[in-house]
């Protein structure tokens, strides 16, 4: 037999069948894969929460340093209330470029998205500012005493955040509550969602929060 | 401290400079490196190495090369864990680097061997053949990428592995037909060489290319929730994935294919050529003097 040839073909037939099998398994993991992660076509992307909560009542000092009454200054509108803070390595940049995604694909929605942080001692108005003018330069940023900042999460019904122990070069992070709670213009927080929306979530449950009629009065 | 796994997957901690260990994708290189080697050695101390052989050791050792580069920190973190365009990189430099460098150091003499003890000629035999090798690895490149299987997969060390798996062997069948190891199953016709290249590696990967750089929202879960790095949004990465996808395979398809014209076009030069006059008989020489 020549150096560079392969022996004489023989029957394919096996080879075939093992071949088919192969495939047949491939696909069926691939459709097991495909309806593990999306058994059913879900109703909300969010948590439903019944009843719903009241939108929580506080005031604290925006980034131009005026007092900002949470529940005044955002009735009747759909507002996105989140807690976090600006050296979050992970969680809220996540969560705010999702959501500023999402808004920014629909731009028929007219909504207020405040952020109020969990580490005042590093998150001054200015950082606030400009940390958020990196998402949209709407978005409300908020601060306060630490004794106020704990008031409004307990007023919001959210675990209270903490700061961990400083690592050797002295930043620390902070647990905080990872959701973005949602109020509809009727007041109330009809849904919670938590830190893992995407995009496509948010594009399908804002809409559909608006085309509620009893949520929107 | 160093986190050590055995293969690279989707993690939730923001990126660091700090080195990951995949004890996996090391020791299958040394397994593979040792083993080559031995083989080698046994073929050379036997019947001595030919300069095919040496040539092959080069090729094998490259590919090799390719294969951890693109299996190992910092290429695997980003693309199992970060960002979509790294994922698409890895998927680029398995199927147009390391595959075809590995098949290139695969001599006849070793694939015999190897294919004869695992009794599977005719696997070989089927795969190899043009249409399906292209087929397969087409019907790969999409289910490897359909959304639910991306996050499933990526999502675990052993599912990553299937995912990077399937992407080294289905390119080393795509491969068989240009530079499998029996020159006797390559395409012979350079024409039809090109025809391959053309359509195995790069029509079809433009549709699912386009479609990621075109999608309005993010396609995959574990990349739009990834931690992010410096100021690139998820829809930006999409779009350079997307991007490479469709037309990251350019430089390697036709690079060969305009090498294979070159070549075929000088051939056709040489044998045009008008052939050197016979040398005059020595009688017919003597009586002229």
């Amino acid at each position: 037999m020549p150096p560079g040839e392969a022996p004489p073909s023989r029957s394919h037939r096996g080879a075939i069948v093992g071949i088919v099998v192969v495939a047949v398994l491939l696909v069926g993991a691939s459709a097991v894969a495909g309806f593990t992660n999306r058994s059913q076509p879900k109703a909300w992307e969010g948590t439903v929460l019944a009843p719903a909560p009241a939108k929580p009542d506080f005031t604290l000092t925006d980034t131009s340093g005026r007092p900002y009454d949470f529940q005044a200054r955002t009735k009747g509108q759909l507002t996105f209330l989140y807690f976090g803070y600006t050296h979050c390595p992970d969680v809220c940049p996540i969560t705010l470029a999702t959501l500023t995604g999402a808004l920014g694909s629909l731009p028929g929605v007219a909504a207020t998205v405040v952020f109020v942080t969990t580490d005042p001692a590093r998150d001054t108005p200015a950082r606030l500012r400009s940390w958020l003018d990196g998402y949209d330069t709407h978005y409300v940023g908020l601060t306060g005493t630490p004794a106020q900042l704990a008031a409004a999460q307990r007023a919001a019904g959210v675990t209270v955040a903490t700061a961990n122990a400083p690592s050797k070069d002295g930043n620390y992070t902070v647990g905080h509550a990872a959701s973005v709670l949602v109020y509809t213009p009727d007041g109330h927080e009809h849904l919670t969602f938590p830190f893992g929306i995407t995009q496509g979530g948010w594009q399908h449950d804002i809409p559909k929060m608006l085309s509620i009629a009893s949520w929107n009065r | 401290m160093l986190a050590i796994t055995w293969w690279c997957h989707t993690i939730k901690s923001p990126w660091s400079w700090t080195p990951r260990v995949y004890l996996g994708v090391w020791i299958l290189i040394g397994v593979l490196a040792i083993g080559y080697g031995l083989v080698m050695r046994r073929r050379a101390r036997s019947v001595g190495l030919d300069r095919d052989d040496r040539r092959a050791c080069v090729w094998f050792a490259l590919g090799l090369l390719l294969f951890w580069v693109a299996s190992d920190w910092p290429l695997a973190t980003l693309g199992g864990a970060y960002l979509l365009s790294a994922h698409v990189v890895i998927y680029m430099i398995y199927t147009f680097g390391a595959a075809p460098l590995l098949l290139l150091g695969i001599r006849p003499w070793m694939a015999r061997r190897a294919i004869d003890r695992t009794h599977l000629w005719g696997v070989y035999r089927t795969v190899s053949i043009p249409w399906v090798a292209a087929v397969q690895i087409n019907a790969v490149l999409v289910l490897t990428h359909l959304p639910p299987v991306v996050n499933t997969l990526r999502a675990s060390q052993a599912g990553s592995f299937v995912l990077d798996a399937a992407w080294i062997v289905s390119a080393l069948v795509a491969w068989l037909p240009v530079v499998g190891p029996f020159t006797g199953d390559r395409i012979k016709q350079p024409l039809l060489t090109c025809a391959y290249l053309f359509l195995a590696f790069q029509l079809f990967p433009m549709l699912p290319g386009s479609l990621i750089t075109f999608a309005s929202t993010p396609v995959y879960r574990i990349y739009e929730l990834a931690p992010r790095l410096g100021g690139w949004t998820p829809q930006d990465d999409q779009q350079l994935a997307g991007a490479l996808m469709a037309i990251g395979c350019t430089p390697v398809v036709w690079g060969l294919i305009f090498a294979i014209f070159i070549r075929e076009s000088e051939k056709s030069r040489k044998a045009g050529e008008t052939p050197p006059l016979p040398a005059p008989k020595r009688a017919e020489a003597a009586s002229g003097a």
